[in-house]
């Protein structure tokens, strides 16, 4: 079924960025998942992968399995669990997300928006 | 409410906190007053030292095991060592509801 380690094993790795939400990134039916989406909003990331767990409740259960985490929003980069929502934000506050994106070949936008302000200063 | 009593004494046991908050956000998230469902825990402990983020949250999802299998659908946390200070422990501002709950299809 769509929630065995298999099937949720070949949807982390699809993509570098892969998140299990509620509702879609268009249109999130979920605080704590909204949250997930403006922040990779934030950094420029709008090309990743996200899954609606609100339409499968196998996924639902399989994901929760899988990561050993019991909520969701859940994110996951090159295939590896990070957290959610809290720690994704923290993440965005201290810089790591900055960094965990550049490993994986994602310049954040981030940067850029502090090389204009850069400039602005000179 | 007695879920709230029921993760304070848990987290208590299994993490001896300095200091510990147990908010019920429910009502945020469209429930009525006393629905017990989305829940923030703002604790400091010596047992969070050398963890990373993940680690202290899967420390606190440990000791809800049965609560996140049952009735807490969503726990905001917040984990810091006593080094860290009790005095940045706000819960981050709350990401408003938008009625996820009401869209679920649940296999009974």
């Amino acid at each position: 079924g769509s929630g065995s380690r298999e099937a949720v094993e070949r949807l982390v790795r699809a993509h570098p960025v892969v998140v299990f939400m509620k509702g879609s990134p268009a249109q999130p039916l979920c605080g704590f998942s909204n949250a997930v989406v403006q922040i990779l909003r934030l950094h420029g990331v709008e090309d990743y992968r996200a899954h609606d767990v609100l339409q499968d409740p196998d996924l639902r259960q399989g994901i929760k399995n899988y990561s050993n985490w019991p909520t969701i929003p859940q994110v996951y980069l090159n295939g590896e669990f990070v957290g959610g929502c809290d720690i994704l934000l923290q993440m965005h506050q201290n810089g790591d997300l900055v960094e965990e994106l550049k490993k994986l070949g994602i310049r954040s936008a981030l940067l850029d928006a502090e090389k204009e302000k850069d400039q602005d200063k000179k | 409410g007695p879920l709230a009593r029921t993760i304070r004494a848990k987290l208590d046991a299994a993490l001896q906190p300095t200091h510990l908050q147990v908010l019920d956000e429910s009502p945020r998230h469209g429930g009525p007053p006393g629905a017990e469902t989305h829940f923030a825990v703002v604790v400091v402990s010596g047992r969070f030292a050398g963890l990373s983020p993940l680690q202290r949250h899967r420390l606190v999802h440990a000791a809800l095991r049965t609560e996140l299998a049952g009735p807490l659908h969503a726990l905001a946390i917040v984990a810091r060592t006593p080094q860290q200070g009790e005095g940045d422990s706000r819960v981050p501002p709350r990401p408003p509801c938008l009625g996820g709950s009401k869209h679920e299809r649940r296999r009974d």
